[in-house]
């Protein structure tokens, strides 16, 4: 797998080495986990260990994980499940203005449903506003849904402290918590950060794609999206897709909640490109899971520069698809009040435990290097 | 009942000495088309076309690759019988009875090739109109308005029976091989693949060539270009896809030419490394997909200075559509929804904000003249990608 320096793990990870064989030894017990026999038995026996181990990581019961087809369903279950349980005792909901889609658009959603949605603005370091939240806040509030890391600058939101606010000011609503960017690289403990829901996903982790869960501190406090099978206590019918299922378990395994190497990742990433001209990084450093680093070329399109980098082997996204026929600048970017030559010029570099550091100044070099060539010609 | 398709074909008949040619041309361009599709038998008479598919529930598909091929006008599916008056009454009572229900007006038109058939045309519309008459009598009979017109065909081996309202339209055209080829310059947008079906639409075989800026353009870019040559060889079998690297030229062209020359002095090397590839690979004109006004480079001066790079013919039935028109056909053919995805000319750096609208060829010929037009071109040529692209 040499040849190119991957740092667009906030995407995707490569599947360990753990994870793939535990995928492969669905194809060994191959038993539908509800059926009576012994193979079904097995396959259900390993599906609850790898519930017990996404469970132990968040410091929760297991009994209180829900798989799920990726961290889209865990959020759209939170969300919806939430809000339409809740339906009778108050309409307004609360998310901020960062969140990842398979929330926003959750919550844009039950805009036309009808109820009362508020969505918080950040600072421009992508922190959200704690005083808006405290104002938007009302008796009549079910939930409140706000990431822990956010996926496109890696920002670490304060949850706990949200958490604290909606104590005082609706102590019946609950908070869910999009973990997705955050689990695997600093600590995520549900109880700690006060969040009655939390979305997780496998393959942010080194797991496999099509598998995630979401954590529920009382499942009656929830309203099923799929109806059709007793699987998952009836929360999440459906025969579970024991080979994610597994690889997610063993990819927890091995994740880890010190992220002081990220922080070293991406500092010296900063570091070595700091003598580029024009160029502003995105989002607080004081704050940062370190996973992410989020950095503007001023006056350079980013999609070329991707790609730029990609024909010398440096795989990074861009926030924002940049598109003469559908432009959609980036909504967290533009939460945080950037501007649109910073907006446009945005990529995301994000980094694994396995990156390392003579990648992070080859990598550095090779987008100095193409920053230049492409401001010849813009 | 067996079925058969009549695929009838148009313009070939009128081309006297040639027509036997082109009649296998079509034959050939038909078997292509079926090759993955269903075992079929073929077979040419009388200006159709007989398609006989062995497994009958692929005769929808057959219709739709059909429907496809240049040269047809018409398909029908239509029931088989025997040359005897009895059982094509038989047979039309029951073939159409789907099409003949109550209140519906009909007449039946004959066509009698065999002319030993004891019964003439007219009589054969007497005999097959009365009976279905009595058969269902809750149809009635107009020569004038009829929403079903019964047709029979007795022709040399068999007769056949079908409703006109069933046949559907073919592409028409010439079949392709019959008018040598020419090369297109693809581009991903909406109206060059339309300018290259309307060409092969009068039977010319087509090279497609695309023009590639890594990293200005993507690989996604480059997906779409092939996407949209496949929709295109859906009606000619196949495309040869040259992709040429351009990236180096339009970085030149940024470096030393004024801004708003940028464009035509682009468009200028698209047209001579287009036919330098045309003369290599044995074309004989190049296709755009330009129609006057649309843009800035596309007034008649500007086309005026972008023509003038080559000699060649450059086939442009675009010309004189509107937008909307164009937009239509492209829908029609099927490469409209490929043309819109996002990714081409994503960036618009190359773009002047000024482009000249009213350009001259001594100004243009000035500003290319910084440029060593020659090695630039021999270097794209040397790294062409061929691509053989085939139906979706």
């Amino acid at each position: 797998m040499n040849g190119f320096i991957y740092l667009d793990n906030a995407a995707t990870t490569m599947p360990s080495s753990s994870a793939m064989e535990a995928m492969m030894k669905s194809g060994e017990f191959f038993g539908n986990p509800s059926s009576l026999h012994g193979l079904g038995l097995k396959a259900e026996k390993l599906v609850e260990e790898s519930r017990y181990a996404v469970a132990e990581k968040l410091n929760v019961k297991s009994e209180n994980m829900l798989f799920t087809s990726g961290g889209t369903e865990a959020n759209n279950t939170a969300v919806f499940g939430v809000a339409n349980a809740k339906k009778k005792t108050g309409t307004r909901v609360i998310t901020t203005k960062i969140e990842h889609p398979s929330v926003l658009q959750a919550f844009k959603k039950l805009e036309t449903d009808g109820f009362d949605v508020r969505y918080i603005d950040v600072t421009p370091d992508g922190i959200i506003d704690l005083d808006s939240l405290y104002n938007e806040l009302n008796e009549q509030t079910t939930l409140v849904s706000v990431m822990h890391v956010n996926n496109e600058t890696g920002v670490i939101q304060p949850v706990e402290q949200v958490k604290e606010i909606m104590k005082d000011r609706a102590p019946n609503a609950l908070l869910h918590s999009d973990c997705v960017q955050s689990f695997g690289k600093i600590d995520v403990n549900p109880k700690k950060m006060g969040a009655d829901l939390v979305t997780v996903s496998a393959h942010k982790i080194r797991g496999c794609k099509g598998t995630g869960a979401l954590y529920v501190s009382d499942m009656r406090m929830i309203r099923p999206t799929l109806y059709g099978g007793e699987q998952q206590k009836e929360m999440r019918p459906g025969t579970e897709n024991v080979g994610g299922i597994l690889a997610f378990g063993a990819a927890a395994k091995e994740i880890d909640t010190d992220n002081s190497y990220f922080i070293t990742l991406r500092n010296t990433m900063k570091e070595c490109l700091s003598d580029v001209p024009n160029i502003k990084i995105n989002g607080s450093d004081e704050f940062n899971s370190g996973s992410i680093l989020n950095i503007s070329f001023l006056g350079i399109k980013a999609e070329i520069l991707l790609h730029a980098l990609e024909a010398k082997g440096v795989y990074v996204s861009t926030g924002s698809a940049c598109s003469s026929h559908k432009p959609q600048p980036s909504p967290v970017l533009t939460a945080m009040g950037c501007s649109k030559k910073e907006i446009e010029g945005a990529i995301r570099i994000s980094f694994d435990r396995r990156t390392t550091l003579d990648e992070i100044r080859i990598a550095a070099q090779i987008i100095a290097e193409e920053a230049a060539s492409i401001r010849r010609y813009m | 009942m067996k079925e058969i398709i009549l695929a009838k074909y148009g313009e070939i008949i009128l081309k006297g000495g040639n027509r036997s040619r082109f009649e296998n041309i079509l034959m050939s361009n038909i078997k292509n088309a079926l090759r993955n599709v269903a075992d079929t038998k073929l077979r040419l008479a009388q200006a159709t076309v007989y398609v006989d598919v062995e497994d009958e529930n692929k005769i929808d598909l057959v219709m739709e690759r059909l429907a496809k091929v240049f040269g047809i006008v018409a398909i029908a599916r239509a029931a088989v019988c025997e040359k005897d008056i009895e059982e094509i009454k038989a047979t039309a009572k029951e073939y159409l009875k789907n099409d003949l229900t109550d209140g519906k007006r009909f007449k039946v038109e004959a066509k009698r090739s065999d002319k030993k058939f004891p019964f003439n045309s007219p009589e054969i519309c007497r005999e097959v109109g009365g009976y279905l008459d009595d058969e269902y009598p809750g149809i009635i009979v107009d020569v004038h308005n009829p929403d079903v017109t019964v047709k029979v065909e007795v022709r040399d081996y068999s007769a056949y029976v079908y409703a006109a309202q069933n046949k559907i339209q073919g592409q028409g055209g010439m079949p392709i091989g019959t008018g040598s080829k020419a090369t297109l310059l693809l581009s991903g947008g909406i109206d060059s693949p339309v300018a290259g079906h309307m060409i092969s639409k009068r039977g010319v075989e087509i090279d497609a060539v695309n023009f590639f800026s890594f990293p200005y353009t993507s690989e996604r870019a480059k997906e779409k270009v092939i996407g949209l040559a496949s929709i295109i060889a859906q009606y000619t079998s196949k495309i040869n896809l040259y992709i040429v690297p351009f990236t180096e030229i339009q970085l030149q062209i940024r470096d030393k030419c004024p801004e708003e020359h940028m464009t035509l002095v682009m468009r200028r090397f698209m047209m001579r490394i287009a036919e330098r590839l045309a003369m290599q690979h044995k074309s004989k004109a190049l296709i755009t997909g330009e129609s006057v006004g649309q843009v800035a480079s596309q007034t008649l001066a500007a086309l005026d200075v972008t023509n003038s790079a080559v000699d060649m013919p450059i086939l442009q039935p675009l010309i004189g559509m509107d937008k909307l028109e164009i937009i239509n056909r492209a829908m029609e053919i099927g490469t409209y929804e490929t043309s819109i995805l996002p990714y081409e000319d994503c960036c618009t750096v190359f773009t002047p904000k000024h482009p000249t609208t009213n350009p001259k060829r001594e100004n243009i010929e000035k500003s290319e003249s910084k440029l060593d037009t020659e090695a630039l071109i021999e270097a794209a040529l040397m790294n062409i990608e061929k691509i053989e692209v085939y139906p979706q």
